[in-house]
């Protein structure tokens, strides 16, 4: 029975971190050779998305769910049904919200700082990379079964909001499975999304600006 | 000519005085917190017109000293908004987002958020019914005007504040077990 208790303490001390640890890529120009390619055949993604807001200050997490659409080029509409109903599309230069019937539409191009904002945000929920090379830091490692990117922000303006960003990508097919965007180091959000379907986006109805 | 326009401007200046002069009918009176915060969290949704902006996210507020109410919101998509602190009756910003952090934004925020979370002694009750409660304070540009509705108990679940004048609404519906997905704590 002692054996057995140490065991399980071994296991849950030194196997589940180990398990848990990401290690540096080896070769990151053939990751983003790889995410380039595949990047090239997908036109659309439609998800379930959850979003969890960790909160230090009182030591909880908010929950969110919904539905979360892509399409090229840089559309994306994120339609939540919990814990309320609640839209918001990214289209262009413009940016619609759409909560308790008040629709509230904006330019984005207008607002440089917005503008930066929408293309790191488009950029890390499908993975185009590329997108953020000239105006972020990234960090490449990988286990078994993901990709991990760390991005820090260099603007100052973008910084103000968001500190850094992780994006865990799966190995099998390329696409965003969780991103995490830092607030702080204690406050972030994370968005997970799965039963994923690609190129099933037939036309644009989901992402009107009007 | 003249009279007429005497009699005009005496009129306007009776009536300034009389919108602005304590209603002696509804006297001021001690009232409890709108919300009476304690150590768990209070999550509700939040709603700001401002002029022609609409602003929406989840507000939370919970007790954490003796003294200090803590009250802090995101926008939907997870970025936070603001972080206060109501520490006795004064407001400090622990954090907030640029367009939000002006002097006379915050001074709403402050006087807003005390009449919600703090027992008050400045407004005159104006309508009192048992599913509905209408509140008043000041006059002008510093009219406030609270709407309680949605009661549980002695606890309104949906909350409005409009300053008229300035166009501003701020409105609260609490988030309950039915409507909230998964708050943990």
């Amino acid at each position: 029975m002692k054996e057995l208790t140490v065991y399980l303490l071994m296991f849950f001390l030194f196997v589940l971190p180990a398990q848990a640890q990401m290690k540096k890529m080896n070769s990151a120009q053939e990751f983003e050779k790889r995410l380039f390619q595949e990047a090239k055949t997908i036109q659309s993604i439609e998800s379930d998305f959850t979003q969890v807001k960790y909160l230090d200050v009182f030591d909880s997490k908010v929950t969110s769910k919904g539905k979360f659409y892509y399409k090229k080029s840089n559309m994306i509409c994120m339609n939540y049904a919990h814990p309320m109903n609640y839209l918001i599309v990214i289209n262009g230069g413009k940016l619609k919200i759409v909560s308790d019937g008040k629709k509230n539409v904006m330019n984005l191009t207008a607002n440089k700082m917005m503008k930066e904002m929408q293309g790191i945000l488009t950029a890390c929920m499908v993975g185009d990379l590329s997108q953020m090379a000239s105006n972020s830091h990234q960090e490449y490692f990988e286990d078994a079964n993901f990709y991990l990117v760390k991005i820090k922000p260099t603007s100052k303006a973008v910084q103000a909001y968001i500190s850094s960003m992780q994006i865990y990508l799966d190995k099998k097919e390329m696409s965003v499975h969780k991103l995490r965007l830092f607030e702080t180091a204690e406050n972030y959000t994370e968005y997970t999304f799965y039963n994923k379907k690609f190129n099933s986006l037939k036309d644009d109805t989901k992402f009107s600006v009007r | 000519m003249i009279r007429s326009f005497r009699y005009a401007s005496f009129a306007l200046i009776v009536l300034v005085l009389i919108s602005c002069s304590p209603n002696i009918g509804q006297k001021m009176v001690f009232l409890p917190p709108i919300v009476n915060v304690d150590t768990t969290i209070q999550k509700y949704n939040i709603q700001m017109d401002f002029m022609k902006h609409h602003f929406s996210g989840i507000l939370m507020v919970r007790k954490i000293a003796d003294k200090e109410i803590r009250i802090i919101s995101s926008t939907y998509f997870g970025l936070s908004l603001f972080d206060l602190s109501l520490q006795g009756d004064s407001l400090k910003v622990n954090s907030c987002i640029e367009p939000m952090r002006k002097k006379k934004i915050v001074s709403l925020l402050e006087a807003d958020f005390t009449s919600i979370f703090l027992p008050q002694n400045t407004f005159k009750v104006k309508k009192k019914r048992e599913d509905f409660e209408k509140r008043t304070k000041g006059c002008g540009f510093s009219k406030s005007i609270i709407e309680l509705s949605g009661f549980t108990g002695q606890q309104a679940e949906c909350i409005s504040i409009r300053h008229p004048w300035i166009r501003i609404e701020i409105k609260l519906d609490k988030l309950n077990e039915s409507t909230e997905m998964n708050v943990t704590d």
